[in-house]
């Protein structure tokens, strides 16, 4: 006799993620992230040759051959991976070095040391680009090409190290906050040695950290351009490098099927990265 | 924790890599520039440091000053506007489903991962006068205009002569919308995690007592994400105000920052005692800032009586 | 009844195809402790949020004061709430929280403060009222939320599981305080509990509610006396019970059939709420129990007038005031009683096997259907 119908469908006073007015900032906010690429991926099959980005002119995957056969543009995108590979490895024993050191000991000028490692993070790559190229070129180690591969890129790769190791160390030092000190006790209660200790139980807890860390290296590495620009000599240029050298001369299909290529690597490594990350919680 | 005493040979093994890395590749290539930003140009590579304050000098002429200015107002422009779509978009975050909620984290961080450099890129596509924003605000005129033609008010002529499209590249527009486009996920995520702390029944405790939802939202909800939101605010205008790709390649030469002025004269001008001048100067900015934000954090917590 | 305050109609309550709620219809009197007790997930949250007006029912309606408020927001209603975690808001001090309800109001400043220092007062917090939450206790976090609550001089006050974030200590003494204090300012107070013992030291009557039926609405003797079916007396203190396994009419009132007792005549009519079955071989969905309190052990056999059954002596826990035997019947089951410490130290252990009886007066047995159909 009550029974008067209501909908219970409407959203609570402070579900906010069912009103309408925050979802549709949402979706435009979506839009506005994801349109640019999307619009890109699709131009690179854009079967024009001058001013690509404008007009729609049919289908083609020609660019992609065009890239593929690009001499100088397949280098840089080897060079980008090698001095991805190598400063990501580097970056993650001294991010895990800085990170054990900091979640472990006590000591004189921590702050300090704290604030050192923090650094690189957040002053402007401009200025380290710019100190760096300075440091270099003080120190007479020009990247002119002339050295034998990977040595060639030593420069870049240690300019890519300092920025991306303190990102490293920050992840690993996060995973390292939850590791509980009274299993190591139990550990060394069960006749572990130190060493052990480390090789068996803290290693194993930090291997998540770990993993985390070599990705985020691996992407900063892949996507920096600033700080390469300035560290890069005229023969030893990098994937970012190289397409800014391309958009600045001329706009074409072909920088879009570059384009389009490294964000599907990303895009796969972020799915990996997931999927790792599933298998391991 | 523990102390160093006793584990000392440890403790150096895992400290002093670090330290020595940090030291040679970042610490002196800094004091380099510092050096250099006290030097004059002897020959075109060689900078002998005299320390004359002339390069610092010549930050404070007009054209100079005019750009670290508009640097700053174009960083402040695309940092409020980021925190005012930022927050409705973390607050959706925080608030959706369980199940919801990772897809759409990962929806926001997506753009991140991509290429810095092809995401400014994709931007010319978008923004150029005959470029697909300008298509769909063509669309958008074009029914306006039908709409207009439908309730009969043509010769009021609401919608002026025709579409004019918009000019983006080149103009501070440009630069600004290229700013927010490459920071807005910094912008959400610290906001999302102070949201995602927030506990629900606060919020109704709020309505229950006779709040509205806009007073609920500026009493309460607001307030306690504040400490996300100043956050937000820095790690979006710091890296916006050091900006080089966007205002080089939106803004086409004619919206300069000051990171196109250091890039000019390391790169062209070879001016290298200035353009250190100005790196430094761009540093001393971020480190005032930094401060700021602890200077906060440290009265917020006096405030609340967390010593 | 002319004095009803609030009243729920027919309320139901759906979450996509879950029924938190079905079909509820309560009315709760001006000035009193209402209790709305159950286990976690019973709905006596949600139908509580209901009443505040953070959920809206699927069907039925509420009123105040015979007003339908269903479709008011919650900032709308003249009904303030206690959360469980007392939701004080940490950015604000003591003061502010008390007084932001009247700032919503538009109260006068002066009149503001005067309200303010009196309902601090009320629950004894006039010495901290420029304190932040954090520099409170628990005990004192929930006096806020009770003076911030108070202070809007709401028609009705709800409290969350008021005490269940507290110490037992501090409980004990919260329960009596809440008490007094809903007799000083006289506002109706209802309260959610999953704890009987609460519900049954501070409500003048308790609702019971299991998986979203009322099962019983009744004063906290009553509830413990004539307890609805098994479900609520064993809600409601500990029992006994004893399935009935056949009921058969006889001159005098029923013959019950239980394979532990044998067959017991009960001299009245049976609850309306059990079916007496035509055939024999029909199942008979009854108990007879018997609280604990209410059972004595001996180790000689009991008068004739007595309920009894032998088993073994188990285990007996020291409980302070008294002591809990526990009785092992020979089919496997156990039954427990209360008995009077002294009688439990001369008592052998649990090793010892000593075979007893336990019995009781059948006058306090509870004739009780397994499930009663809800209210």
């Amino acid at each position: 006799m009550f029974g008067i119908k209501r909908s219970s469908n409407k959203a609570g006073p402070f579900e906010y993620s069912r009103k309408w007015s925050l979802r549709s900032v949402f979706l435009i906010g979506s839009i506005f992230l994801y349109a640019p690429i999307v619009v890109l991926i699709v131009f690179s099959f854009n079967d024009s040759r001058r001013g690509g980005n404008v007009l729609w002119k049919g289908f083609t995957t020609k660019y992609y051959g065009k890239a593929f056969q690009n001499d100088e543009l397949m280098l840089a995108f080897g060079n980008s991976i090698t001095i991805a590979v190598i400063s990501t490895i580097v970056s993650v024993i001294l991010g895990a070095l800085t990170a054990v050191v900091l979640w472990r000991f006590r000591f004189p000028f921590k702050p300090l040391y704290e604030g050192l490692v923090a650094l690189p993070i957040v002053i402007p790559e401009i200025c380290m680009g710019v100190s760096l190229a300075m440091f270099f070129s003080a120190m007479g180690w020009l990247s002119t090409g002339d050295t034998a591969w990977p040595f060639n890129l030593t420069n870049i790769i240690i300019a890519h190290i300092t920025f991306s190791f303190p990102f490293a160390a920050m992840v690993i030092r996060t995973r390292l906050q939850s590791f509980n000190r009274e299993m190591e006790e139990a550990a060394k209660d069960l006749g572990a040695s130190e060493f052990q200790v480390f090789k068996d139980i803290l290693l194993p807890h930090m291997k998540p950290g770990l993993i985390a860390g070599a990705l985020l290296a691996f992407t900063l590495s892949l996507d920096d351009f600033v700080i390469t620009f300035f560290t890069s000599g005229p023969n030893t240029i990098t994937f970012p490098v190289k397409i800014y050298s391309m958009v600045r001369f001329s706009v074409t299909p072909e920088i879009n099927a570059a384009s389009t290529i490294l964000i599907i690597m990303t895009l796969i490594l972020t799915f990996v990265a997931l999927r790792y990350q599933r298998v391991d919680s | 924790m523990q102390d160093i005493s006793g584990k000392k040979s440890v403790f150096f093994a895992f400290s002093a890599p670090t330290f020595i890395w940090l030291t040679l590749f970042f610490v002196v290539p800094l004091g380099i520039i510092w050096l250099y930003s006290f030097g004059e140009n002897v020959t075109i590579t060689k900078i002998e440091t005299t320390w004359t304050l002339d390069n610092y000098r010549r930050i404070l002429e007009p054209e100079i000053l005019q750009l670290i200015g508009r640097s700053f107002w174009l960083a402040f422009v695309s940092t409020v506007i980021c925190l005012f779509v930022g927050f409705p978009m973390a607050l959706v975050i925080a608030t959706a489903s369980f199940k919801a909620k990772p897809w759409l984290l990962l929806l926001i961080m997506l753009p991140f991962w991509t290429n810095l450099l092809i995401r400014t890129y994709a931007l010319l596509n978008i923004l150029g006068t005959r470029g697909r924003l300008n298509d769909v605000l063509r669309w958008l005129y074009e029914r306006a205009e039908q709409f207009q033609a439908m309730l009969g008010l043509e010769r009021l002529n609401l919608l002026g002569d025709g579409f004019t499209p918009l000019t983006l590249l080149g103009t501070p527009a440009g630069v600004i919308y290229g700013i927010v486009y490459v920071s807005l996920p910094f912008t959400i995520l610290p906001i999302y995690s102070a949201l995602e702390r927030m506990d629900n029944s606060l919020l109704e405790a709020s309505m229950d007592l006779g709040a509205g939802q806009l007073q609920t939202a500026r009493n309460i909800l607001i307030p306690l994400a504040m400490s996300g939101i100043v956050t937000a605010a820095i790690i979006t205008f710091i890296p916006a105000l050091g900006q080089f790709l966007t205002p080089d390649l939106l803004g086409r030469g004619q919206v300069d920052m000051i990171a196109n002025v250091i890039e000019r004269q390391f790169k062209k001008a070879n001016d290298w005692p200035f353009g250190s001048a100005i790196s430094l100067t761009l540093l001393y900015a971020t480190f005032i800032l930094l401060a700021l934000r602890s200077f906060y954090d440290a009265a917020r917590s006096k405030r609340e009586g967390r010593m | 009844m002319t004095d009803t305050i609030v009243s729920i109609r027919g309320i139901t309550k759906r979450f996509g195809s879950v029924e938190a709620l079905k079909n509820i219809s309560i009315d709760i009197q001006q000035g009193e402790i209402f209790a709305l007790l159950g286990p976690s997930g019973c709905g006596k949250s949600t139908l509580l949020r209901l009443i505040s007006g953070f959920e809206s029912p699927s069907e039925g309606e509420l009123l105040l004061d015979g007003n339908d408020m269903t479709a008011l927001p919650p900032n709308k209603r003249p009904i303030n709430m206690v959360f469980q975690s007392y939701a004080v808001f940490p950015h604000m001090n003591v003061e502010d929280n008390v007084a932001y309800g009247l700032k919503m109001e538009k109260v006068p400043a002066k009149e503001i403060k005067e309200r303010v220092a009196i309902a601090l007062e009320q629950v004894h917090l006039s010495n901290f009222s420029q304190r932040k939450p954090d520099q409170l206790s628990g005990g004192q976090r929930q006096r806020v939320a009770l003076a911030r609550a108070l202070v809007k001089r709401p028609r009705v006050l709800l409290l969350d599981e008021p005490l269940s974030a507290l110490d037992a200590k501090l409980r004990d003494a919260m329960r009596l305080e809440l008490v007094k204090l809903q007799e000083s300012v006289g506002v109706t107070f209802i309260i959610v509990t999953h704890d009987q013992a609460e519900a049954m030291a501070m409500a003048d009557r308790i609702a019971v509610l299991e998986s979203g039926t009322l099962r019983q609405v009744a004063s906290p003797a009553e509830l413990y006396a004539h307890p609805a079916d098994a479900f609520v007396a064993d809600f409601i203190g500990n029992i006994n019970a004893f399935d009935v396994q056949q009921i058969s009419t006889i001159d005098t009132g029923v013959a019950l059939h239980i394979d532990e007792l044998g067959v017991i005549e009960w001299f009245s009519e049976p609850p309306s709420t059990i079916s007496i079955p035509a055939s024999s071989e029909d199942k008979v969905e009854a108990t007879l129990s018997v609280r604990p309190e209410h059972v004595s052990i001996s180790t000689t056999i009991p008068a004739n007038d007595q309920v009894s059954i032998e088993g073994t002596l188990g285990d007996i826990a020291f409980q302070g005031q008294h002591s809990i035997a526990e009785i092992r019947l020979d089919n496997g089951r156990s039954i427990s009683a209360i008995i009077a410490n002294d009688q439990a130290l001369i008592l052998p252990g649990a090793n010892k096997q000593l075979r007893i009886w336990a019995h009781w007066s059948i006058n306090n047995m509870l004739l009780l259907p397994k499930k009663a159909p809800p209210l």
